[in-house]
């Protein structure tokens, strides 16, 4: 009963990892796309960078892949917040322009996607952060 | 009564943070070895005994080679204290109890202090202290630098160790190493730790075998070597087998630093990640420090249009200072604002790891990941590099290092780039900024490789480097590297900046009398403009370059009081491209030129610097105007 409890218990989170790593995935290259599509090329490409960490995870196959894949998605999820707090303060640092005239930063649809990814991963480095170093044993 | 009590360790162990908790102060810590190179001292009061600390450099041997060892190992030696503190790093605790076998032989009062606990914990595992204090025969004392668990625990160890502690047992070496101490102890003078002096004799220690002088010892090389490998295998042996008794895991596999390691370090995406990190460090320093530029530049214009230049007093105040040095100290945030992401990328323990992503291309240059390390404090100072380079064992790479260090984009040339981008391509800055530094790195593997095939011959020795830990920065260690390494560039603006600011006014004014065209600059620019034709530079940008020799910044200043104002300079992309390159390779600056020739001792190193850079800006720059100039016109 114990056995089956812990066999259920690691089968649901290799699954819940695995769908947090492709929904991150996705999120990331479609954030990068839409801001290649704005005309941010560069940005867009570190982006991708990013987001080719969970890809990358998908591919673990090696002993504690498992340990492995929640490191990319841990390690994925820091940079996708460090896009995001780079667009948040360079926001925020904008608001400086109003004192000699000009205007400060817009938010763009790409940048809002970000912000959406940033948060998600926010969610997944608080809740990762015991499970990036642990493989359950019975 | 006042007990002192000396803290020993490894470098980055926690020492100078456990200082601070202990005595209440503020020393520089940083997620980096090497920190504190002089020794600290700082007093508390705990239980009527005034407990004198002394934070000590971190050492991993007490056989001292450099400096800061010597520094450890003489005060041990010479002024023992009451009490030796040795923190260990109890995350990678090895070299931290072979350090602290060492240190158990100065016949001392001995206390282990197992530091960063609570990481320890949250890694999963859990270490039992009996266990320790059985092995080792002395108190041990588990503490956290960072929460401040433990503290007062050491200190009341600290006093009831002075009151009566027992000295340390033995630790006994294989039977023929202790025969051989026993046969050498007796010869060593009682007044020193005999059985000390008798390990570092047989391990080779020039300084303890000099101490004891000639008491009729007969050294045989081949013999020592292979018994100093025993002592060393049989210290090694005893912390692997301390530490697998006395540590217990929760079934974790990988620890938070391994799991970030293997991505941050990934064979495919590891140099990419790091590339992304950079562009956005880069991309941050501008779009976050561009409005304070902006309202920095107003300040100064309007300052310079109320003063005026009536006069020739005026105009020195108006155009030579306030012109030529406020230029300069517009770019003060974009600076502060690179060194503060350098600065957080440090502090996470991040910036070390990249000595081991390029440590194989580096290799293949017949440098190491270690040269690396060192080059990177080159993008603060070039002659920071130059003088760190002492700190490399191998005198080949020692020297490729000082003479390739110059192409290392340094803070001085910030404010050009940052000028030049404004002025040729203002909407691409970062673009332009991240292909300058990555072609600072490109320059400077390729020199590397030229230095090794033309100058020096030979192979790297492979890199073995502690990294640090990951770790949250800490706000205040990015502020304090920020500003250590910021406040040089306006000591710079104070001194250099401001005289050459007013050597070129002088000269810009005279003999025309405030007419540019006809100035001492003009006549000299003019004279060697034939030389940089094929590159399109004017003669102001030639005249701002022969400045800019003296320290890079002046570039911007001698551009600010040639053209008046730097709004309304217009510049061709390519011709802007290609300025770049030439002011990112060109002669090192004096203060370069004269730590190069010091530190190789040799005129010809120095010379070969300023001749092969200014070659190599030439042919750069002029492949760019060319390459650039062709791809504009296809497109």
């Amino acid at each position: 009963m114990y056995v089956e409890g812990i066999r259920n218990w690691k089968v649901t989170t290799v699954r819940s990892v695995a769908v947090k790593q492709s929904l991150m995935m996705f999120l990331g290259f479609i954030t990068s796309i839409a801001y290649i599509n704005d005309g941010e090329f560069t940005f867009g490409l570190v982006l991708v960078v990013f987001s080719s960490v969970f890809l990358l995870g998908i591919f673990e196959r090696k002993t504690m892949s498992f340990s492995y894949k929640i490191a990319h998605l841990y390690v994925g999820s820091i940079l996708m917040m460090i896009a995001t707090g780079y667009l948040i303060l360079t926001f925020a640092f904008s608001h400086f322009n109003l004192l000699v005239g000009e205007p400060s930063l817009r938010l763009s649809i790409p940048d809002f996607l970000l912000i959406l990814t940033g948060i998600m991963s926010l969610f997944n480095v608080i809740s990762l952060k015991k499970a990036v170093t642990r493989e359950k044993t019975p | 009564m006042t007990i002192t009590v000396g803290l020993v360790g490894n470098p980055n162990v926690g020492k100078t943070s456990l200082f601070n908790k202990l005595v209440g102060a503020r020393q520089y810590v940083a997620n980096w070895p090497g920190v504190t190179v002089s020794r600290t001292e700082g007093a508390t009061v705990r239980k009527g005994y005034t407990l004198h600390f002394v934070d000590l450099p971190g050492v991993y041997t007490l056989s001292a080679t450099s400096i800061d060892e010597k520094v450890t190992r003489d005060y041990l030696f010479f002024s023992p204290p009451n009490v030796v503190v040795v923190v260990i790093d109890s995350m990678s605790p090895e070299q931290g109890i072979y350090l602290l076998l060492e240190a158990l032989e100065l016949n001392l009062n001995v206390i282990a202090v197992f530091n960063a606990v609570d990481e320890l914990r949250k890694s999963g595992t859990v270490v039992d202290r009996s266990v320790l204090e059985t092995f080792l025969g002395i108190p041990v004392v588990l503490t956290s630098a960072h929460t401040g668990e433990g503290i007062e625990e050491l200190m009341d160890k600290i006093i009831q160790v002075f009151k009566g502690g027992d000295r340390p047992k033995v630790f006994p070496y294989p039977e023929h190493v202790e025969e051989e101490l026993k046969r050498i102890e007796p010869l060593v003078p009682k007044e020193l730790a005999q059985r000390f002096c008798a390990l570092k004799i047989i391990e080779g220690d020039k300084f303890i075998r000099e101490l004891v002088g000639n008491v009729g010892l007969s050294f045989n090389k081949e013999i020592y070597s292979a018994l100093a490998t025993d002592i060393a295998r049989a210290r090694y042996n005893f912390a692997t087998d301390l530490i697998s008794k006395a540590y217990r895991s929760s079934g974790r596999l990988l620890t938070l630093n391994e799991a970030m390691d293997h991505v941050f370090t990934h064979k495919f995406i590891g140099i990419p990640i790091f590339l992304s990190v950079m562009y956005l460090a880069f991309n941050f320093t501008f779009k976050a420090s561009e409005p304070l530029v902006k309202v920095i530049e107003t300040l100064f214009e309007k300052l310079s249009t109320l003063i005026g230049e009536e006069n020739i007093i005026v105009s020195l105040i108006s155009q030579g200072f306030i012109g030529g040095v406020g230029s300069v100290l517009a770019f003060v945030p974009s600076i502060f604002a690179l060194f503060m992401a350098l600065g957080i990328m440090e502090e996470s323990g991040y910036l070390p790891r990249i000595a081991f992503l390029v440590d194989r291309l580096m290799y293949r240059l017949r440098l190491t990941g270690r040269s690396f390390m060192t080059l990177l404090l080159g993008f603060g100072c070039n002659v920071s590099t130059v003088m760190a380079a002492r700190g490399l064992a191998d005198e080949r790479e020692r020297l490729t290092t000082i003479l390739v260090s110059p192409f290392i984009s340094c803070s001085a040339r910030l404010p050009v780039y940052l000028m030049i981008t404004a002025i040729a391509f203002p909407k691409y800055r970062a673009e332009a900024f991240f292909a300058i530094y990555a072609m600072s790195i490109l320059l400077t593997a390729f020199s590397s490789r030229v230095v090794n095939r033309v100058i020096l011959e030979g192979q790297s020795v492979p890199l073995i480097m502690e990294v640090p830990r990951y770790r949250l920065p800490k706000i205040s260690n990015v502020l304090t590297y920020t500003w250590n390494r910021g406040k040089h560039f306006l000591e710079k603006a104070s001194t250099i900046i401001l005289t050459a600011s007013v050597v070129i006014w002088v000269l810009s004014y005279f003999p025309g009398g405030g007419d540019v065209e006809k100035s001492f600059v003009a006549m000299l620019g003019r004279l060697l403009e034939p030389l940089f034709k094929p590159l399109g530079y004017s003669w102001q940008i030639v005249t701002a370059l022969i400045f800019g020799g003296v320290a890079k910044e002046v570039v911007v200043s001698t551009f600010s009081q040639l053209y008046g104002t730097l709004e309304g300079i217009k510049m061709d992309p390519v011709v802007g491209a290609s300025l770049m390159i030439f002011v990112l390779a060109y002669v090192p600056c004096l203060a370069t030129i004269a730590a190069v020739r010091s530190e190789t001792g040799s005129w010809k190193y120095a010379l070969f610097s300023v001749f092969y850079s200014f070659a190599l800006a030439y042919i750069l720059a002029l492949f760019v105007r060319l390459f650039g100039g062709f791809i504009l016109s296809v497109c």
